[in-house]
């Protein structure tokens, strides 16, 4: 979970399209929020 | 939803329930994203708006997912209270109700919103105008969430249920760290835009 989220800024460095970017940020925020899901009963 | 799947994945034929659990999970991302991309798409081809106006929309909502999760506001939860139904290994068997019980989790919307930040999900899609990356967003997280299900249930030595009161314990550990993401996604948004 750390992990992933330290690796979330260096998105800003890939060189694609923003838009693409953007969804590569919220998917790696999706990844953590599955992770943090588990907590759930 | 560990104690659910937990032991099933432990005991047994858990080398197909864990797969089928996943494959749910996969599944039902997809469908989301697939709806919801169609749902963009359709809406780009009636309404206009820049690009550039995901920037602003995006870091309003993981701005107030932070606030949220971090406790420092508090917002009435949102989206529907269900659980996924534990009869459903009953009604299905062990093997079909797993990748029913991944389906439900991947859809992401139909069941309850573990935390604020997940909004951000359907809003990207509406926004973001692309039917690819509404599905890919969508993938990765039902496939998260179905695997992580399946990766801790199967990987923890106490027994399931043990487990789930254990991570029910660190729930707020975990809800700090996803309000941070919030915040650390919202920061490489704006520095990929500006």
């Amino acid at each position: 979970m750390l992990a992933v989220l330290v690796a979330i800024p260096a998105i800003a460095y890939l060189p694609h399209d923003p838009m693409v970017q953007t969804a590569v940020a919220i998917a790696a925020l999706s990844v953590i929020l599955g992770l943090a899901s588990a907590s759930s009963p | 939803m560990v104690a659910q799947i937990g032991p099933l994945v432990q005991v047994g034929d858990r080398f197909r329930i864990a797969v089928n659990h996943i494959a749910g999970g996969m599944a039902g991302g997809l469908t989301t994203g697939v709806l919801l991309g169609l749902v963009t798409v359709l809406l780009h081809a009636v309404l206009a708006w820049p690009r550039e106006a995901i920037v602003v929309v995006l870091g309003v909502v993981l701005a107030g997912a932070f606030a949220a999760d971090a406790s420092l506001v508090r917002i009435r939860p949102l989206g529907l209270r269900r659980q996924t139904p534990r009869t459903w290994s009953c009604s299905f068997g062990e093997v079909a109700g797993a990748f029913a019980w991944g389906f439900d989790l991947g859809l992401a919307l139909t069941t309850r919103l573990t935390t604020y930040a997940v909004v951000v999900l359907p809003v990207f899609a509406v926004l973001s105008g692309s039917f690819a990356l509404t599905c890919l967003v969508f993938f990765v997280y039902g496939t998260t969430r179905a695997a992580v299900v399946v990766g801790v249930a199967a990987g923890s030595k106490p027994a399931a249920l043990d487990l789930s009161r254990e991570l029910s314990e660190s729930q707020s550990t975990l809800f700090r760290l996803a309000a941070v993401a919030s915040l650390v996604t919202a920061g490489t948004i704006f520095a990929v835009w500006l």
